[in-house]
């Protein structure tokens, strides 16, 4: 229910967009469905994490 | 009179030629040609005014077919000439090229296309008559066909300033269809309006009784919004720069929209240069070098860095350059391009200069117009890519034959079944575990980066993507993804239960979500669930799904040993089944702990329980909004004053802060109702509610123990039942796929008959967009105090 509610947001540009007979969704247009391709295969999704250290110390807690 | 005459037929011999080949002068007969005329002399106006000196152009088109042009400026020198002997203004108006001999330096830089000047007009015109405006006196002269009829005579006195050309085109020339169109005039007008912002001009059309005023005093960046005005600029400043150097004036406007083509107008001493030229060419080169330059300097966050390519700056850019240059020279087929090739080094250096002058004083427009040209490098290289990657098929084969990718046999996409498991370890069990004839293995790790000291990034390299698309088989990209190719109509993700795991699937999740969102429609991506336990009791070994499963085990385990007594004040009675109520139980604090880390303090949750919260209507009453702050109050918490909700100023809400779990602070208000865990622990507790504030007394072998308000204290109870649920167990946790042998993970994950698959919708895959979004944002603070908040929780992310 609260999730047709919301509105969608293009991830790259932030612009609210049509999903209905979107080609390009989750995109708002062409372009920014390539620009989140090129990010992929150029490897600039990155995310950060904890030193492998940190990571134990929280899973412990 | 004689010399007069002989003098007449001397320029008339110069002039012949014009009329014997017009098209050599004015580029054709046809309509544009006929309006040419007018526009030579409507350019000797401007030059006057470029000169400084005339302030308003009046353009009068006539009954009978007659068009005249009267500016404010200096007026023609009528005077003789020393080296010709006639008036200057006979020798303008009738002699090919004279303006510049007469007049040499007069002008620095002057209109008229290609300097054939007024004389030519006069030659191709049925009749002309000067009247210029000079030292107080009306000097008039007339001309038929070029030949002038009479001398240059006074014709009154006069206040004015200035000088106003009649001409009628000859029908000789031109036919007699062809007469000036007022919307070809007004464009025209309106063009040099824009570019000569310090010139009113008056257009007047006295045929249709029309005259209307163009003084456009914000000149070029005035034209540049015009253009942009059905479009939506992205930065609100028209950049506007301009400079002079060895005699080149450069004027250039410019401003972004959100659209992809592009506007370039470029022009050159007020005409038109439709093909371009080295000016265009010098701006485009400043363009990209200034926006490359600045992308460079530090002020730009790393991952905003790309290199541009001139294509980069020119989508949705709309730009007008006017360059005054002394001796322009034009080349192309329609004569409309620039060819001096000393402007391209002039116009570049003012362009950049200038662009970087603004860029510095305007960061807030310089980054929205990065956002746009880096989101246009990026869509040219991800479309290149793109396509190379769909292109080169033998590439794509090179993946499946490189062993990364182990293919099953079966042919039917609908049988064919595609495990991404995490890890080259788990990758070979998978393999040795799957059946070959439906089931394909495509091994997928997750590459780790150490960014700074103790600062780790992970991602999935290129070739995993890679290697990903090329096994699928269904291409990638706006135009190259197809659904209907996809080779694999189950594709499960099999990825570890720990935070790796977590990650990998994560990025999974979301490249499947934003780049085939088709797949997870048709519902054929799923997640595998490979249990969290093995518990192994003397010879029986079982595999349990995750903590609840685990609890239920347990306390089913302890049954035959325990007793429950609830306490009342008529004596205490058996509870028949009290495994039911430690499962509850075990429910409730799951859903309790997850609210927890969002820092929902769970005594705060309880009371909100015990008053029956479960409906946004609630929220919309103050007073019981204030009374629910009040009981929170009594309980010890800080609480905020009730206020209107920023979800809905129609609801009420209240902070709640905590100093239990370090300093913390929670929003008790509508949004609470949309945390699924609530409503979870809400429609638990609603089955636990006949044991509000009741004693619980354990009975276990000879050993008693009771628990006083066990609902509010569930914490000690679970811990004490599992305590004594897991003597003589030995319970394993799988912290990787990898510690599964090959045959336990066929039993538990892959095989068909007793696997458990998640299939994943599209608002699974979203949420993951979204927590993946927040993780890759830009601010890397918040980023990550999440990160260590939600650790534990992302761990189980449970989709």
């Amino acid at each position: 229910m609260d999730c047709a509610l919301k509105k969608r947001k293009c991830p790259i540009c932030g612009r609210e967009f049509p999903w209905e007979n979107n080609p390009y969704r989750p995109f708002c247009s062409r372009e920014c469905k390539l620009v989140d391709l090129y990010n992929w295969l150029s490897e600039k999704y990155r995310m950060p994490t904890l030193d492998k250290r940190e990571e134990q110390k929280e899973i412990k807690e | 009179m004689e010399r007069y005459e002989a003098q007449s037929i001397k320029v008339l011999s110069g002039l012949e030629g014009v009329r014997v080949r017009p098209a050599m002068y004015i580029g054709s007969t046809d309509i544009y040609g006929f309006h040419h005329l007018l526009w030579e002399v409507l350019d000797n106006a401007v030059d006057e005014a470029i000169a400084g000196y005339a302030k308003e152009i009046r353009i009068v088109l006539r009954e009978d077919g007659s068009a005249c042009v009267e500016d404010d400026g200096r007026g023609i020198p009528v005077e003789i000439h020393p080296e010709e002997g006639i008036s200057a203004l006979e020798l303008v108006m009738t002699r090919l090229h004279a303006g510049a001999k007469f007049d040499h330096g007069a002008y620095k830089v002057s209109g008229g296309l290609h300097g054939v000047g007024v004389s030519v007009v006069n030659a191709l015109s049925e009749w002309l008559t000067v009247e210029v405006y000079r030292n107080g006196k009306i000097f008039n002269q007339s001309y038929q066909r070029g030949v002038p009829q009479g001398e240059v005579k006074i014709v009154g006195n006069t206040t004015k300033r200035g000088t106003k050309v009649c001409f009628k085109p000859d029908p000789e020339i031109f036919g007699r269809d062809l007469e000036f169109d007022l919307d070809i005039v007004n464009k025209r007008v309106k063009e040099l309006a824009y570019l000569n912002p310090q010139v009113r001009f008056l257009v007047e059309d006295q045929r249709i009784a029309y005259s209307e005023k163009f003084h456009f005093k914000g000149g070029l960046s005035e034209l540049v919004k015009t253009l942009n005005q059905k479009k939506e600029p992205i930065h609100s400043k028209v950049i506007f720069i301009s400079g002079e150097r060895d005699n080149i004036v450069v004027e250039v406007a410019l401003q972004y929209n959100t659209g992809y083509t592009e506007i370039v107008n470029s022009y050159v001493n007020n005409i038109n240069t439709k093909e371009g030229g080295t000016h265009v060419v010098g701006f485009r080169a400043a363009l990209t070098k200034a926006l490359n330059r600045y992308l460079e300097s530090e002020k730009i966050s790393k991952h905003l860095k790309i290199k541009l390519e001139g294509e980069d700056v020119r989508e949705g850019l709309t730009a007008v350059i006017s360059i005054k240059i002394p001796d322009p020279q034009f080349e192309g087929q329609t004569k409309m391009k620039l060819g001096n090739s000393e402007v391209k080094p002039i116009v570049e250096s003012i362009v950049y200069e200038g662009l970087l002058r603004f860029f510095e004083e305007n960061p807030g427009e310089t980054k929205k117009i990065l956002q746009k040209v880096i989101t246009t490098a990026k869509a040219r290289e991800a479309s290149r890519k793109a396509r190379e990657l769909v292109r080169k098929k033998s590439e794509a084969e090179e993946f499946l034959t490189a062993g990364k990718l182990a293919d099953c046999t079966e042919k039917d996409p609908e049988r064919r079944e595609l495990f991404i498991v995490e890890g080259d370890s788990a990758g070979g069990s998978a393999k040795q575990a799957r059946d070959r004839k439906f089931q394909a293995i495509l091994p997928l790790r997750g590459k780790i980066l150490n960014v700074e000291k103790a600062n780790f990034e992970k991602m999935l390299a290129s070739e995993e993507i890679k290697s990903l698309i090329a096994s699928i088989g269904a291409g990638i990209g706006p135009e190259g993804f197809n659904a209907d190719k996809c080779r694999y109509h189950k594709i499960i993700l099999m990825t570890d239960a720990d935070v790796d795991g977590a990650h990998i699937r994560t990025l999974l999740l979301t490249f499947f979500y934003r780049q085939m969102p088709q797949l997870i429609e048709r519902g054929w991506l799923y997640i595998a669930q490979p249990p969290l336990f093995r518990v192994v009791e003397g010879k029986k070994e079982v595999y349990i799904k995750d903590e609840l499963e685990l609890d239920k085990f347990i306390f089913k385990r302890i049954l035959s040993n325990i007793k429950a007594f609830l306490i009342t004040e008529k004596g205490s009675k058996e509870l028949e089944n009290p495994v039911k109520i430690f499962n509850a139980l075990a429910q409730l604090e799951k859903e309790l702990l997850s609210l927890l880390k969002k820092n929902y303090p769970i005594r705060a949750i309880l009371l909100l329980l015990q008053e029956n919260i479960y409906t946004l209507k609630e929220f919309e009453d103050e007073k019981r909004v204030e009374n629910l702050s009040r009981s929170a109050h009594d309980f010890n918490f800080k609480t905020s004053k009730v206020k209107s909700s920023s979800y809905n100023p129609k609801y009420f809400e209240f902070y709640l802060y905590s100093d239990e779990h370090g300093y913390s602070h929670c929003k008790i208000g509508p949004e609470l109702i949309l945390e699924r865990s609530y409503r979870e622990a809400h429609k638990i507790y609603e089955t636990l509610r006949e044991y509000e504030g009741k004693t619980l007394e354990l009975v276990l072998k000879e050993e008693k123990r009771v628990f006083h308000n066990f609902l509010t204290n569930l914490h000690d109870l679970l811990s004490f039942i599992r305590e004594e649920g897991r003597k003589g167990l030995y319970i394993q946790r799988y912290k990787g796929l990898g510690e599964m042998n090959a045959q336990q993970l066929w039993e538990t994950t892959m095989d068909p008959q007793r696997r458990i698959l998640k299939k994943v919708a599209i608002q699974d895959a979203e949420k993951s967009d979204e927590l993946f979004s927040i993780l890759m944002g830009e601010t890397v603070d918040p980023r990550k105090e999440f990160i260590y908040h939600h650790a534990l929780e992302y761990r189980e992310l449970d989709i």
